[in-house]
């Protein structure tokens, strides 16, 4: 395969080149410089995980593999094909292929949308195509949710995203099966910077599922992705991320929803890889009924810092939100929750949960938890509980009295924590975690 | 089983000592005493709970020393305890735990369908609903419901020896009715099964019909 890639660094020639690149209406170019500008002007994050190793001038800000489009299987490469057999893809998605949406390099190279689903004027395709052939809806909604000027990482993206899924769902239609994409780096010193918008109509209902799986390479990487899903009255939306970059990523991602009156939005988040994930999805519960939900899993090893958690915004009566996260560290990872919750005045009656619990695998890895609550009505349930646990002598003596080695007994209280995040997988993605934890647990334990 | 001139301590401190017992095949044997008399503590050092310290003595099982063995090689070899009070595991089924303790135990009991239709059975003879199959182990439970899923483990695991630790605490009437039916069911079926029942309750400990009653007091079996 072939590659058209731009210089290293960032600077207005170079995002002037990637819009020019695209085919870009003038009002997206002018909105990437302006983005730059405030990606210039803000100064790096000096909260959360350690980014002093990072520069985001030292990265390739577009690669662009130079194979078309393709819309059926059969004229996928052998050579992506053979890619996709080496992640597990076709056990796990083979049923789903016709769904599957591939960001090779970054762009999508494989996508295929079922007929029916295009019949039913639901779109699902590449981010940049999404501009191109629906340039009003995708003007309507980009950049509302999350604009250029929210952070630092979200400038960054503003002015160089490529890629990404853009995906509708007209009012009343349910999606079946899930929405998936697969997203992949393999070439050092790259930047992924993809951008993903969902909008849901009234009534609908779809599911998302996003995962990584990348080789390891010496020299840094950055993926900074921004994410935007706007879930309009009695929607739900669910998009599932399982992200298990390589160890030397940064994994600077935002992602938030607004869920109007109604609405369902639900993040379901597995972090397992990257040597620094900071990434907090939010949503905004903006009009009655609205109701919200953040599952993640954290898996911090060595020399990792998994920085992650939840945002959640009640602005509007009886909305109720429910966050629950898990995180393992071990061999000397560190991970840290990471969570806002916020009840605006009017946000009356409603009910907010959050419950954070880490488990320690020894003594050199590191937990820590950092809640804000505020919460201006008085008329509001708020719970909050955050444990902090190693597996217990008495659960592994308990196990092993049934014949359990150590190793078995260990294995299986650690599937026992995760199984709340991996019950809410589809099965195939369970599968496929359970298999990665039991990996990443292989000779942690002893 | 024998136990010979057993010391134990737990944080350097004595718990009991010189416990000599001999538990032959098809025998049933009572453990009486109060409460810190040391009968738990026995329990659990039999089982080898690694936060007692054995100083002194030896444990056989069938001529095989299992005095330092980890408890996964002591179920091995047929051992199983009834815990007064067992943890829970969130998270992990009643059904996938047994699944995988059969396993580990080499025991085969076919698919996992086949497997559950044997746990299903075990669970109705100790008056638990089919469902808790389902649900994570001990976790929600009341007392006499862990207690129940102690006693059903027996039918599935299939030990050879059995120590019940206060198994009928937190029972209630028809639970230690339960029990007694369990236990004459598993020595009906199992003619060569030993058991060793730790108990204050000396109603249970009648009903039990035991071969031999021992009293332990101040961490000395009498």
């Amino acid at each position: 395969m072939t590659y058209f890639k731009l210089n290293k660094g960032l600077n207005r020639s170079i995002v002037t080149q990637i819009s020019e690149q695209k085919n870009e209406p003038g009002w997206m170019t002018d909105y990437r410089l302006n983005a730059l500008e405030i990606f210039e002007q803000k100064p790096m994050p000096l909260w959360g995980a350690d980014l002093s190793h990072l520069n985001p001038y030292d990265i390739h800000y577009y690669v662009k593999a130079t194979e078309k489009q393709h819309k059926s299987w059969d004229t996928v490469p052998d050579e992506i094909k053979n890619t996709f057999t080496k992640l597990g893809i076709p056990q796990a998605e083979q049923k789903f292929l016709a769904g599957v949406g591939a960001q090779f390099e970054s762009e999508v190279i494989y996508k295929s949308l079922k007929k029916e689903w295009s019949d039913l004027g639901v779109i699902f395709c590449d981010t940049n195509n999404g501009l191109r052939e629906h340039p009003e809806l995708f003007k309507k909604y980009f950049g509302t949710i999350i604009p250029a000027h929210d952070n630092k990482f979200a400038a960054l993206n503003s002015a160089v995203w490529s890629g990404g899924s853009f995906v509708y769902i007209p009012a009343g239609i349910e999606v079946t099966m899930p929405l998936q994409a697969y997203f992949r780096i393999n070439e050092p010193k790259m930047g992924q910077f993809e951008r993903t918008l969902i909008i849901a109509e009234p009534g609908s209902k779809v599911h998302y599922v996003e995962g990584c799986s990348a080789p390891v390479y010496s020299s840094n990487s950055l993926h900074s992705a921004v994410v935007e899903i706007i879930a309009h009255e009695e929607s739900q939306v669910q998009y599932t991320t399982i992200q298990n970059w390589a160890t030397n990523v940064y994994n600077l991602v935002t992602k938030r929803a607004v869920a109007h009156k109604d609405a369902r939005v639900s993040w379901v988040d597995g972090n397992f890889g990257s040597a620094v994930t900071m990434k907090y999805p939010a949503i905004i519960l903006k009009e009655t009924g609205a109701e919200g939900k953040v599952l993640s899993i954290a898996v911090a090893g060595k020399d990792q810092h998994q920085d992650s958690g939840a945002k959640i915004i009640h602005c509007a009566p009886h909305t109720s939100s429910t966050v629950i996260a898990k995180s393992i560290s071990k061999d000397g990872g560190r991970s840290s929750y990471r969570g806002l919750l916020k009840v605006l005045q009017g946000g009356h009656h409603s009910r907010a949960h959050v419950q954070c619990d880490a488990l320690l695998l020894d003594k050199s890895s590191r937990t820590d938890t950092y809640p804000t609550v505020d919460v201006r009505e008085t008329n509001v349930s708020i719970g909050h509980e955050a444990s902090v646990s190693k597996i217990s002598d008495e659960q592994l003596f308990y196990a092993m009295s049934r014949g359990l080695n150590k190793q078995a007994a260990q294995g299986a209280i650690i599937s026992g924590f995760i199984e709340p995040f991996v019950s809410l997988l589809p099965m195939e993605y369970a599968v496929e975690i359970n298999r990665l934890i039991q990996h990443e647990m292989e000779g942690s334990i002893g | 089983m024998k136990i010979s001139q057993l010391s134990a301590s737990l944080l350097e401190k004595s718990i009991f000592s010189d416990v000599s017992l001999t538990i032959n095949p098809g025998e049933l044997h009572i453990i009486q005493g109060k409460n810190g008399s040391g009968k738990s503590s026995l329990a659990m050092t039999l089982m080898g709970h690694p936060a007692y310290t054995i100083t002194q003595g030896t444990v056989t099982i069938d001529g095989d020393d299992i005095t330092y063995l980890s408890p996964d090689k002591r179920a091995h070899k047929g051992l199983y305890l009834a815990m007064q009070y067992p943890p829970v595991l969130s998270g992990i089924s009643v059904l996938t735990f047994l699944h995988e303790a059969s396993r580990a135990l080499s025991l085969n009991f076919g698919t996992l369908v086949e497997f559950s239709h044997l746990v299903k059975e075990a669970l109705e003879v100790v008056g638990l609903d089919a469902s808790f199959m389902q649900r994570a182990v001990h976790d929600g439970f009341s007392g006499g419901e862990k207690k129940r899923l102690e006693l059903a483990q027996i039918l599935v695991l299939k030990p050879r020896i059995i120590i019940l630790d206060e198994i009928d605490s937190g029972l209630d009437s028809s639970g230690i009715t339960c029990v007694q039916a369990i236990l004459a069911r598993i020595r009906t079926e199992q003619p060569q099964i030993r058991i060793l029942c730790i108990t204050h309750n000396l109603t249970l400990a009648q009903a039990l019909e035991p071969d031999f009653v021992h009293t332990m007091q101040d961490g000395k079996l009498g």
